[in-house]
């Protein structure tokens, strides 16, 4: 703040913010005890604090400032100036940045207080509204809104400001549950109030009075509130009232007040009620206005349809008699048949919902409610033939795979069988010269998949009998397989690879239509033939896939890329083939390919950078071909942006939360908090830190990390408790998928390099973190620290309630090494000497596991993500005990070397060895041609031989070559973290 | 499955299926949010299966500010749609066009003159759609977008065509005209 921010209020005044403006606080200190003593007043007292922030005064000054601050806050009278107010809250946060809990006890007090000394002066009350909202002090703030409502009874919109921010207060995780409950039921009584007041004048033909609900935002904070503190019943009754109803004056057809409708009717099965519901507006939805439009298309939505053929099924089953259910069928059928009728004039986007419903009201697959099982021949031909209709009619667009695969999930293993051969018969078209023939024939290849892999799999991975490594027969071809039948997949692998091919080489006119900026509408083929080639890399029966076909996987769906650059879905599978085969380079040129920014640095960090530290911690020595230096962001860099990244959410977030409320947007406000409350709490964000401070103390080893150098300042409190919720961000559904609707997505394959992100294992990876920090760092560690980590320790559930099972070898390890640490430095502030000793034996159990895994790390390339890992984490835990001994040492108890100093000396030899021989290897050269003649095939078997070949006629010499060159640059790229290492 | 629903401020985590497509920027959070705060109702998703976003239409309702009321461009009280997307999967299946159509509806509602929009010159699937729905092209922004997606990599960016269709309040056509392709502004005369 300078003195063009502030007004001057007196000539006088001046000279005080002439020596503030050039830093000269004494001087500033001074002229401002010179006019106090004249006259003091509220401005002038204020300014001297605001002066005393801004010196460089040590913590005890620093703390006089708050203490003077919180004085005046209980001062009476109030203190009332308006800019000694924003003198003090800017001084606070001088002395106290980042401390919103204490910003609320002292400031946000302190301009409640003005508000209630002030009650008429609205602009300033709302002014301060804003300030505790974008401090998140929904405490001070909801007495704010309350102190206008009671100020302007007759304004409206700050009734709904005092409702709407007492529902805020009660999701915030901060407060006390029971605070939290009080106004949340309190702004539930309050609502119902103004939805009972809309109710009454509307009966009574009378305008809305003040206190009542008038508009859409209003009604939707009324659900809101409902939702989370009244019932389902309360919810109906506002849902079907003419005043608060869908087709009430206040909904102004607002349509989620609709779909609200058929989901509590369903879950309250009011079958009846739901019928008559669904089918009055699938009616509208196909009837002209007086304008001859079809201006209530939209009630054709897939909700309706759902609603409808439930109600149809259930009252069929046992609602009504007999006699009225083929009636009520052919209601069903005949509405069908009226949106698809094509004199109808309804668009196509909804005409495809009539079609889907018929398809899955035939086939009794109703979507999730409910599976019945079809077993007349007449009525398995008629679900075969009504798949092939859809198929025929719908089969040109990509979603035609989503839209039947809960159906043919249905069938049983004898009508799959049977579909099978008819979709079979359909791959063999007479043409494929356009986009949307490509794109029917890619339907028929991963309904092929669904039915001979995805769904079989499933299957035999649900049997109580089933082991993932035991040999059974497959049904489909009838040879054995394990988890996964590998014959059946290099087959389909090696047809999709041939049907890719002659998709891009027979037709290169579809690819000259296409905008720059389009996918190829052949890129699924790619994209699954890599995903059976994975499926054949996991099946083998070690920790590790098979990296040839993981190779072919990789210069597959590289290839591709090459021919369809905006599709992003073979870039997130190149990720993680390239980190699965050790090149990280590569896999961080692909991701920073999908040119991810914003929100996305967070949702999708997960596919590298929760676990960078153990692929690619280091600066690049070598960057890909298509990126010049200075274009590919170093991975630290990466991280401090994430982190970044999310102290500009924040702002922009609470900032958007004020807007709200002068828009009258209530629901929007609701919404924004609770995403709010999940971004500072995301996986990601913890990631961030703890990555931070694992690649900080490899490259700077010598750099004293602090909790604002890691980034610990933006995460919220005590995350690393169990009881603390925080929040999974991760999209994993952006990857591709084509399993079965019932079976893990398919990107879990990739879980031996890094497992899905449980709770678990960001809590405890967490504390295994802030431990290191606190031992590397000499960073004081307090009793009251080590206590806080300790009771963070005992509260999460370990292996009884399955917490290691998202966990790598190495986290786990680390992990369990972390709480014997722990565990030791608090015995030992305790003054105990036997602490040194007390949890050695299982430091020691651990560090001679580490030990023993890092030496049966093969040397030979590539050096995989989990080998890679092991060497990272075991350098760091090494470390991090060896400065736990000198910690000890430091404290002179003059006790016996413990065991695990030597063990963790040896560890750290261990990494070094193996990583020298990885790189005495790669040295030895001859890679490229390895790589070229593992692409060739070593003709293992005539299926993956006859693939190699399918992918050698796709992919020229050239391109092999080239790309082989790239992957063995990426690896001594990523070798060049070992030079890190240093013997201890 | 065609399916219609409010955008919710979640979504950001989840709309990498539209957004990771090159054609569609990712803004900062305050885009969104304003959006949701000013014109909540005007802001909708089609929905996929199990809640996945298949696409997404931002739209506004205002006018030109008041001092620029005499200006050549001033915008009278008109619907804008800020982007519209579906992502790649979901194309092809009319779920633009039936998101644009909910503007038009809404956009009468509030009696407004006119829906308008940028697109890419070089965007010639998005002309095709808003051709099919009956706007025209109103005037042409020279070098509107800082990247080049045409092909030529030209250093002046990229032109935008702003395309318009008058909605019921414009029953003459008073705010369309003919040719517009070769009615050329400069950037800072949109807003
Ligand atoms: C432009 C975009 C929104 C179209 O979405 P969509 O849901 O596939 O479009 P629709 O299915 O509703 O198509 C409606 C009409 O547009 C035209 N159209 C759409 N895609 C087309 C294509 N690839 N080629 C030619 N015309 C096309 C057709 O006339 C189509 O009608 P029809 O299918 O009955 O023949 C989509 O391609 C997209 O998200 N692109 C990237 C983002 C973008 O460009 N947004 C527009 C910015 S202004």
């Amino acid at each position: 703040m300078s003195v063009q921010d502030f007004p001057i209020r007196d000539q006088q005044d001046v000279p005080i913010w002439s020596a503030i403006e050039v830093k000269n606080y004494k001087q500033a200190i001074k002229a401002v005890d010179k006019r106090i003593k004249k006259k003091s007043s509220e401005y002038l007292e204020a300014l001297k604090i605001y002066i005393q922030s801004r010196d460089f005064a040590p913590a005890t000054e620093k703390g006089h400032v708050v203490v003077y601050i919180e004085k005046l806050r209980s001062r009476a009278p109030a203190f009332t100036d308006y800019d000694a107010i924003e003198l003090l809250d800017e001084a606070f946060d001088a002395v106290m940045p980042n401390s919103p809990d204490e910003w609320a006890n002292v400031i946000g007090d302190l301009r409640l207080q003005r508000v209630l000394a002030k009650p008429k002066e609205d602009e300033v009350s709302k002014q301060f509204f804003r300030v505790c909202i974008y401090k998140g002090d929904l405490d001070h703030a909801e007495k704010i809104a309350t102190a206008l409502q009671k100020a302007y009874p007759d304004k409206h919109a700050y009734h709904f400001w005092s409702i709407a921010t007492k529902y805020l207060y009660s999701l915030n995780l901060k407060y006390s549950e029971e605070d939290r409950t009080r106004w949340g039921r309190l702004a539930f009584a309050f609502i119902g109030k103004m939805a009972a007041n809309t109710q009454k004048a509307s009966s009574e033909g009378k305008l809305l009075p003040v206190r009542s609900i008038h508009t859409p935002q209003e009604l939707l904070l009324l659900h809101a509130i409902t939702e989370k503190y009244g019932s389902v019943e309360n919810r109906l009754q506002y849902l079907e009232d003419p005043s608060l109803g869908a087709e009430s004056k206040v909904a102004k057809g607002e349509w989620q007040l609709w779909r609200w409708k058929m989901e509590l009717l369903t879950s309250s099965r009011q079958w009846k009620v739901l019928c008559e519901t669904s089918r009055s507006l699938l009616g509208r939805a196909r009837t002209k206005d007086n304008a001859g439009k079809l201006s209530e298309a939209r009630y054709s939505d897939w909700v309706v349809w759902e609603g409808f053929m439930r109600s149809v099924k259930e009252l069929s089953q046992d609602s009504i008699s007999s006699d009225e259910i083929g009636p009520l069928r052919r209601v069903f059928y005949k509405e069908v048949a009226a949106h698809l009728d094509p004199s109808s004039g309804i668009d196509k986007s909804w005409r495809r919902n009539a079609s889907l419903a018929k398809l899955r009201f035939s086939t009794g697959d109703v979507s999730s409610f409910v599976d019945l099982a079809i077993t007349a021949q007449s009525e398995v031909d008629d679900t075969i033939s009504g798949i092939l209709q859809y198929l025929e009619a719908y089969g040109d667009a990509t979603t035609a795979y989503g839209d039947l695969r809960p159906t043919i999930e249905a069938l049983s293993r004898s009508q799959r069988a049977a579909l099978l051969s008819k979709v079979i018969d359909s791959r063999a078209p007479a043409k494929v010269n356009k986009s949307t023939a490509i794109t029917k024939l890619v339907n028929s290849y991963k309904l092929s998949y669904l039915i001979t892999s995805a769904i079989p799999e499933h299957e035999s991975h649900t049997l109580p009998t089933y082991q993932p490594h035991q040999e059974v027969t497959c049904d489909i071809c009838s040879k054995p397989m394990a988890a996964f039948c590998t014959c059946c997949l290099m087959e389909l692998a090696q047809a999709m690879t041939k049907a890719y091919t002659a998709a891009i080489k027979d037709n290169p006119d579809v690819a000259k239509e296409l905008l720059t900026t389009d996918r190829h509408p052949a890129d699924d083929l790619a994209i699954l033939s890599a995903m059976c080639l994975i499926k054949a890399a996991v099946a083998s029966d070690g920790p590790r896939p098979k990296i040839p076909q993981i190779v072919l996987a990789t210069i597959l769906l590289e290839y591709a890329w090459s021919l369809s650059k905006s599709n992003f879905q073979i870039l997130l599978l190149l990720i993680k083939l390239y980190s699965c085969l050790g090149c990280a380079s590569l896999a961080i040129a692909a991701y920073q390919r999908l040119k991810s920014k914003q929100i996305q640095k967070d949702t999708l960090s997960f596919t590298l950078f929760h676990r960078i530290s153990d692929l690619h911690p280091h600066h690049f020595a070598h960057r890909p071909q298509d990126y010049p230096s200075g274009k590919m962001m170093e991975p630290m860099e990466n991280i401090v942006e994430q982190q970044r990244y999310y102290k500009k959410a924040n702002k922009e977030m609470t900032k958007n939360i004020y807007g709200c409320f002068q828009e009258g947007s209530y629901n929007s406000a609701v919404q924004i908090t609770e995403a709010y409350s999940i971004l500072n709490r995301s996986f990601a964000s913890i990631f961030s830190v703890v990555e931070s401070g694992r690649i900080l103390r490899l490259l700077l080893p010598s750099k004293t990390l602090t909790p604002v150098i890691c980034g610990y300042d933006g995460l919220t409190p005590n995350a690393e408790f169990h009881s603390t919720t925080i929040s999974d961000t991760n999209d994993y559904d952006v990857f591709p998928n084509f399993e079965s609707t019932r079976s893990p997505r398919f990107v879990s394959l990739f879980d031996f390099l890094v497992p899905e992100t449980s709770k678990f294992q960001v809590h405890a990876s967490l504390l295994s973190e802030k431990l290191a920090m606190l031992i590397t760092s000499e960073y004081v560690s307090t009793a009251q620290e080590i206590g806080s980590l300790i009771a963070a320790f005992e509260q999460l559930p370990k292996e009884n309630e399955g917490g290691f099972k998202n966990m790598s070898f190495s986290e786990r390890i680390t992990f369990e090494c972390s709480e014997a640490m722990a565990y030791t430095i608090s015995d030992l502030d305790a003054q105990s000497k036997t602490a040194v000793y007390s949890y050695g034996s299982r430091l020691c159990e651990k560090l001679q596991q580490m030990i023993e895994a890092i030496t049966t790390i093969g040397e030979a390339p590539p050096t995989c993500q989990p080998d890679l890992q092991l060497l990272y984490m075991g350098y760091d835990l090494g470390n991090v005990i060896l400065k736990l001994v000198r910690y000890i040492n430091s404290r002179n108890l003059k006790t016996k070397k413990p065991e695990y100093e030597e063990l963790a000396t040896q560890l750290i030899q261990a990494v070094m060895k193996k990583s020298t021989a990885i790189k005495k290897k790669l040295d030895e050269g001859g890679l490229i041609d390895w790589i070229v003649d593992s692409l060739a095939g070593s003709a293992e078997s005539t299926e993956s031989q006859a693939l190699n070949n399918a992918i050698g006629d796709l992919i020229d010499d050239n391109f092999r070559e080239i790309w082989a060159g790239e992957v063995v640059e990426s690896w001594k790229d990523s070798v060049e973290g070992f030079s890190y290492f240093k013997s201890p | 499955m065609t399916s219609l629903r409010p955008f919710h401020a979640m979504d950001v985590f989840k709309f990498n299926p539209t957004n990771l497509d090159p054609l569609t920027e990712t803004y900062d959070l305050n885009f969104y949010y304003s959006y949701l705060a000013r014109w909540p109702h005007l802001f909708t998703v089609a929905e996929g299966p199990d809640g996945a976003m298949d696409g997404y239409l931002m739209a506004k309702l205002e006018a030109s500010p008041p001092q620029a009321q005499f200006s050549p461009h001033y915008l009278p009280f008109h619907a804008h749609i800020t982007a519209l997307t579906v992502a790649p999967h979901a194309r092809r299946l009319g779920l633009a066009r039936t998101l644009s159509q909910s503007l038009e509806t809404a956009g009468d509602e509030y009696d407004a003159w006119f829906i308008d929009l940028f697109v890419r010159k070089s965007n010639k699937v998005a002309q095709s759609l808003y051709n099919g729905l009956g706007y025209s092209v109103f005037r042409k922004v020279l070098g509107y977008y800082v990247d080049d997606f045409s092909g030529e990599d030209s250093e002046d960016g990229e032109d935008a065509y702003d395309m318009r269709k008058p909605l019921r309040r414009d029953m003459e056509g008073k705010h369309v005209r003919k040719n517009g392709e070769s009615f050329e502004v400069e950037p800072q005369d949109v807003w």
